[in-house]
C-alpha cells in the first residue's frame, strides 16, 4: 500500500541548522550532519533541506555540505536554495540527492523546469512555492517572500505542472513556525488544481495537523518546528512522530 | 569489479555508497575499457529516457553493454530509469531506442480522477508483493516498502519475467528478472535494509 510521507524540512544558514518563525528571526537549532543522522535513526520518510541564505546572497547551496550529509543520510534527499541552472542540479543528483527544490530561481527563468525535466526528469525537480494570504485569497511571493509575483496561485501552480514539475511544495509563510496547524485551505486548493503529488509545509505542530492534511487533502506533510522543537515553548529537540499511516 | 554505470545525472554516488558497504571492488564509470572488465554491471536511475540514452550512444557503449549483458551474460541490475533502458523503447522518449536487451516499452503512469491519492510521478514508499520467487529479493519479506519515484513504469513484452509488482494508479512491474537479467523500479539505494539485502544478493549472484 502507497503512503504519503511525513518530511522533516531543515533550513541551512550558514552550514548550521536554524528554524524561522514566518520567515525571520532564525534560531540556532544545531548541526546539520547531526540532525540528519537522528533522522535515520527514526526512519525519516525523506528529508527536505534548503539554505535559506543561498539565493540572496547569489549561490548554490554548498555542495560540500551536500555531500557531507549525502554520505550518512539513509533517507531520500531534497537540496534547495539558490538552483538556477542545470549544471548544478545535475552535479547535486550525482553527489546523492533525489530531488532539487527550485523556488526562486523559476519566477526569475520560467524556463528552468521545463528545461531540467527534460534533462534529469519530472521525478527529481520539486518546486517549492511561498505564499501569503492577501484579502480573501493568497498571493504567491518568491526570494524568501521577499517579492510579490503578478500571477494567482493556481495559476502558478498550473504552470509549475505544466512546465514538468514533479512535485509542488506549497507553503505558508503566515503559519511558518506557528505551530498551529497548516493553512487547509491553501493546501486544498492546489491539491484540486493539479495532478502531481503536493507536500504542504508551513503550521505543523502536532500529529493531529499531520494526520489531517494527509486525510483531508490527499498530500503529503512537511514540516519544520515541529521536527526541531519539543513543544510550543520550542527548546531544541531533534524528534520524529510515530504515526501509524495505516489506520489513516 | 562492479561497475556502476555514470550517465551524468544520475544518482550514482547513493548506489556507489551501499555497493561500498558490500564490496570494495567497485567502481562508478563509464568508460567502455571498464565496462569490459565488469563482472557486475548496474545501471542506476533519476534521470531522463532521452539524454541518457543519447549519453549512451556518445560514448559508444550501447554496442558494449549489449555485448557484455546479452552475448557474455555478465548481470545487470537496472535500477528505476536504468531498468527502463534495458527496454525496446519509452513513452518519454518517441525519438530514442533503447537498449534493447529486454523486449518491453517503457509508458507513462496513467493519472486516474476517481483516484486523487495517486498523483503522478509516484514519489513516496510503496509495497513490493512478491509473484514470484527471485535471487534479488531473497531474504526480503512480501509486502516490503520500498522507495519510488518515477512518472514512468517498464511494461514487459513477456509477463513471466515481473517477479514483484506495486500497486499505484496502475500495477506497475516493480521487480523483473529473466536470467542474469534484473531490474527494480524503486530505488534500493533509498530503501534501507531492503536494498541492502538486494544489492548483496545482486553482488553475490
Amino acid at each position: 500500500m502507497f503512503l504519503p510521507r511525513i518530511i522533516p524540512v531543515l533550513l541551512v544558514s550558514n552550514n548550521c541548522l536554524v528554524k524561522t518563525t514566518r520567515f525571520t528571526n532564525p534560531v540556532y537549532i544545531g548541526d546539520p550532519v547531526n540532525a540528519v543522522n537522528i533522522f535515520n535513526d527514526f526512519y525519516a520518510d525523506e528529508l527536505i533541506i534548503l539554505d535559506i541564505d543561498a539565493t540572496g546572497k547569489n549561490t548554490c547551496f554548498s555542495f560540500e555540505l551536500m555531500q557531507r550529509i549525502a554520505t550518512v543520510a539513509k533517507m531520500p534527499l531534497a537540496f534547495g536554495g539558490g538552483f538556477n541552472n542545470i549544471s548544478d542540479i545535475k552535479k547535486a543528483l550525482q553527489l546523492g540527492a533525489e530531488k532539487i527544490v527550485i523556488g526562486t530561481s523559476w519566477f526569475q527563468n520560467p524556463d528552468l523546469i521545463n528545461q531540467a525535466a527534460k534533462e534529469v526528469g519530472s521525478s527529481a525537480i520539486s518546486v517549492c512555492v511561498d505564499v501569503v494570504r492577501k484579502n480573501d485569497g493568497y498571493q504567491v511571493k518568491y526570494l524568501n517572500g521577499k517579492k510579490p509575483t503578478a500571477i494567482g496561485l493556481l495559476e502558478t501552480v498550473g504552470q509549475i505542472e505544466a512546465a514538468g514539475g514533479g512535485e509542488i511544495v506549497i507553503q505558508s509563510i503566515d503559519n511558518d513556525g506557528k505551530m498551529n496547524g497548516y493553512d487547509l485551505q491553501l493546501i486544498q486548493e492546489v491539491a484540486d488544481k493539479v495532478t502531481i503529488p503536493i507536500v504542504a509545509l508551513g503550521g505543523a505542530g502536532s500529529v493531529n495537523d499531520i494526520t489531517t492534511v494527509l486525510k483531508k487533502c490527499c498530500a503529503s506533510a512537511a514540516a519544520g518546528s515541529m521536527f526541531v522543537f519539543y513543544n510550543h515553548q520550542k527548546g531544541v529537540l531533534i524528534n520524529y512522530p510515530k504515526i501509524n499511516l495505516n489506520l489513516l | 569489479m562492479v561497475v556502476v554505470l555514470n550517465l551524468e545525472s544520475n544518482n550514482v554516488s547513493a548506489v556507489l555508497k551501499r555497493v561500498q558497504e558490500i564490496t570494495g571492488n567497485v567502481k562508478v564509470s563509464s568508460d567502455e575499457a571498464d565496462l569490459k572488465l565488469a563482472t557486475k554491471i548496474i545501471i542506476p536511475g533519476v534521470g531522463n529516457f532521452e539524454p541518457a540514452i543519447k549519453y549512451i550512444t556518445a560514448r559508444n557503449l550501447k554496442n558494449t553493454l549489449y555485448e557484455q549483458i546479452v552475448e557474455k551474460k555478465i548481470p545487470v541490475l537496472g535500477i528505476c530509469l536504468g531498468m527502463q533502458l534495458l527496454g525496446t523503447s519509452s513513452e518519454e522518449a518517441v525519438n530514442a531506442e533503447g537498449l534493447g536487451i529486454i523486449q518491453g516499452t517503457t509508458l507513462k503512469l496513467p493519472y486516474k480522477p476517481e483516484l486523487p491519492n495517486y498523483k503522478i510521478p509516484h514519489i513516496g514508499w510503496n509495497s513490493i508483493n512478491i509473484v514470484k520467487d527471485n535471487p534479488l529479493f531473497k531474504g526480503i519479506a512480501d509486502n516490503t516498502r520500498c522507495y519510488f519515484s518515477h512518472s514512468y513504469h517498464f511494461v514487459p513484452a513477456v509477463e513471466d519475467i515481473v517477479c514483484g509488482t506495486t500497486e499505484y494508479s496502475t500495477s506497475i512491474a516493480s521487480v523483473i528478472n529473466k536470467g542474469h537479467i534484473f531490474g527494480v523500479q524503486f530505488h534500493p539505494e533509498k530503501s534501507r535494509e531492503a536494498g541492502t539485502i538486494l544489492f548483496k544478493n545482486f553482488i553475490e549472484y
